[in-house]
């Protein structure tokens, strides 16, 4: 059996975190990633002997250098791009199978889902909207929302007799909010409302407690989720607003205590799946907490990555 | 010529806040590095009682975005406001009130902490911006149809004799001067004749003199050091520096990083630099390199150790005087 094929059965069914077969994932892709190889000898790594030995490769990468372990890609994702570059996560049919099976496998709801992520067909390097595209295999998903911006006028009279899990991103949630709040209005169904991140479009960046505080004055009946996830990281995060997000047999955290969330992605197969990313975490017993981003890209006055 | 009242005030504030922080008490929220900060507060004090000052004409009401990476700026332009007797409101970064209440206090400057929407309306009532931090704001500032002077992210460079351990020394710390978020922090030390090993630990000494400041971000340097060793001929990473032998102008410039170019000549220098020869803000050397000083956008030559002790007349870019500052 190929390598992908014990993958792809482990993120379907598998129990526990596999280690042997993650090791074996980070060799593979040592092999096939020429910078992954280079990256992982200038540290002095050409091979792994231990889980301990991988070596966490930093997202950034993404945003300079094409990093993909198959031959001909057959499209690629755009991060969002909120903190500087762009990530270009480039992609075949197999990389979006274990897309697919992990993103099922994760998502917490069976419900109808009201969409205000744009349709794949609309915004094609998104992988939020490949998310969406998935979904619809196994729920209804109706499309509220033709691109990522938002019209709250045309969105409340879709969204307000209606019930089920209301997907959207935090720019949306917060203009949602903004517009009910100047009409003196609210929304009394009552919805699973998922708030997938990114503030883009906003001037500034809310505290997530903050913004859901706010929001729920105006959905006062609905519970509010939040999904943590990337174009970087094909599998996704999910946890009540007030809860901690819990890793998978598949997607494994390794970071201890406070720090940088490293982390072993099993649908990463095609690129890297031990990544590095530039969010802070913090470990508990129950889970982890995604604390803010470290880098804000190139900028101030001494020309800084912070 | 005259030697005004603001100056003399100046002076005292920055004489009295040098004593508050040998005294332990706390100055700034950042948490600037405390010996560094008091050195430039006493050199602060000590040149604007020796400046004698011209009266000029210019606009009357002027508005500055502070940046947060240094909180000097306000003395540097107080020899301008003087001049012009200008009534000035700064806008002060977020994450630094402390100090700015101080100086509010110590000298009756203004400031406001507001986010950049509301501060940018303030700024259209008065007649003249000054705008100093990312490109950004450059850009809001072009478009704001207001007479502006915007000084955007610069670096610094460091041309050493690597045999001369005194420079060393003093370049090091210059290096880390503000976690190295000083655009006269230089952040490139183009030297020959010394080993990455030896400059790390004359490194680790300086670091010692210079620790992080509250405000830096080890998660944020582990990062991007992770990334940008990769890009390096060889590199040195603990959890409050880096230090990386590069050939090429890397993709960015972590806090409390220095990068190290086997190159001496101004040839190679500005063979190095690039395009990004335009970004350059300062030299600090011990003679002038003439080819340098015209090739890049240098504005200031200092010897080392003395990188954060400009001239209180010296103006961010080069050509920028006193008397040509407000015309655009």
């Amino acid at each position: 059996m190929e390598l992908i094929e014990d993958v792809r059965e482990f993120i379907l069914h598998g129990g526990g975190f596999n280690p042997d077969l993650a090791l074996e994932i980070a060799n593979y892709q040592l092999k096939k990633i020429p910078l992954y190889r280079e990256y992982c000898g200038k540290l002095g790594f050409s091979r792994f002997k231990n889980l301990g030995d991988i070596v966490f490769f930093p997202a950034e990468f993404l945003k300079y250098e094409k990093i993909f372990s198959f031959r001909n890609p057959e499209g690629y994702f755009l991060s969002s791009g909120t903190t500087g570059n762009q990530s270009r996560v480039f992609y075949n049919k197999d990389s979006l199978s274990l897309y697919k099976i992990s993103a099922l496998r994760s998502f917490p709801f069976r419900e109808k889902i009201l969409s205000l992520i744009p349709r794949f067909e609309f915004s094609p390097h998104s992988s939020l909207s490949f998310m969406m595209k998935i979904f619809e295999e196994k729920m209804k998903v109706d499309y509220l929302n033709d691109s990522y911006e938002l019209k709250p006028e045309n969105v409340y009279p879709l969204i307000k007799d209606e019930s089920g899990i209301l997907f959207m991103t935090s720019t949306q949630l917060y203009k949602m909010a903004k517009w009910l709040e100047k009409k003196g209005s609210f929304v009394d169904s009552k919805f699973i409302i998922i708030d997938t991140g990114g503030y883009k479009g906003l001037n500034q960046k809310y505290d997530r407690g903050e913004l859901q505080r706010y929001s729920s004055k105006f959905f006062p009946n609905s519970e509010f989720w939040t999904e943590y996830g990337m174009s970087e990281l094909f599998s996704q995060f999910y946890t009540p607003y007030q809860g901690l997000y819990k890793d998978y047999p598949y997607a494994k955290v390794f970071t201890e205590g406070k720090g940088l969330l490293s982390i072993f992605d099993f649908s990463n197969f095609c690129t890297v799946s031990a990544l590095l990313v530039p969010d802070i975490v913090e470990i508990k017993k129950e889970g982890f907490n995604v604390i803010g981003r470290t880098a804000k890209g190139i900028k101030g006055c001494g020309y800084v990555f912070r | 010529m005259f030697s005004g009242k603001l100056l003399e005030k100046g002076a005292r504030a920055a004489r009295k806040i040098a004593l508050m922080i040998e005294k332990g008490e706390e100055v700034s929220d950042r948490g600037y590095q405390k010996k560094l900060l008091k050195e430039i507060l006493l050199y602060t004090a000590s040149e604007l009682e020796k400046l004698k000052m011209d009266r000029f004409k210019g606009p009357q009401k002027v508005f500055v975005f502070l940046p947060e990476n240094v909180p000097v700026i306000p003395f540097q332009l107080l020899t301008l406001i003087e001049t012009y007797s200008l009534e000035v409101l700064f806008k002060a970064p977020s994450s630094e009130r402390l100090f700015y209440e101080i100086l509010s206090k110590e000298m009756g400057l203004n400031f406001i902490w507001t986010d950049h929407e509301i501060a940018l309306k303030k700024a259209k009532e008065f007649d003249f911006i000054i705008g100093f931090g990312e490109e950004g704001l450059g850009k809001i500032l072009k478009n704001l149809g207001k007479p502006y002077r915007f000084f955007g992210p610069k670096f610094s460079i460091g041309v050493i004799n690597g045999k001369n351990q005194d420079e060393l020394n003093k370049v090091l710390l210059d290096s880390l001067s503000f976690d190295g978020e000083a655009c006269l922090s230089p952040v490139f030390l183009f030297l020959r004749d010394i080993e990455l090993e030896v400059l790390w630990e004359m490194m680790g000494e300086a670091s010692r003199k210079r620790p992080p400041q509250k405000s830096f971000n080890k998660y944020a340097l582990q990062y991007a050091a992770s990334f940008l060793l990769y890009y390096s001929k060889d590199f040195k990473i603990n959890k409050d520096r880096a230090l990386f032998l590069v050939d090429k102008f890397p993709k960015f410039i972590p806090q409390r990083t220095i990068f190290v170019v086997k190159a001496n000549t101004q040839e190679e220098i500005l063979n190095f630099l690039g395009d990004k020869a335009q970004k350059v803000q300062g030299i600090i050397t011990m003679k002038r390199p003439e080819l340098l000083f015209s090739e890049t956008s240098v504005s200031i030559v200092l010897p080392p150790g003395s990188s954060q002790f400009p001239s209180l007349t010296w103006f961010f870019r080069r050509g920028i005087t006193m008397e040509n500052f407000f015309s655009i």
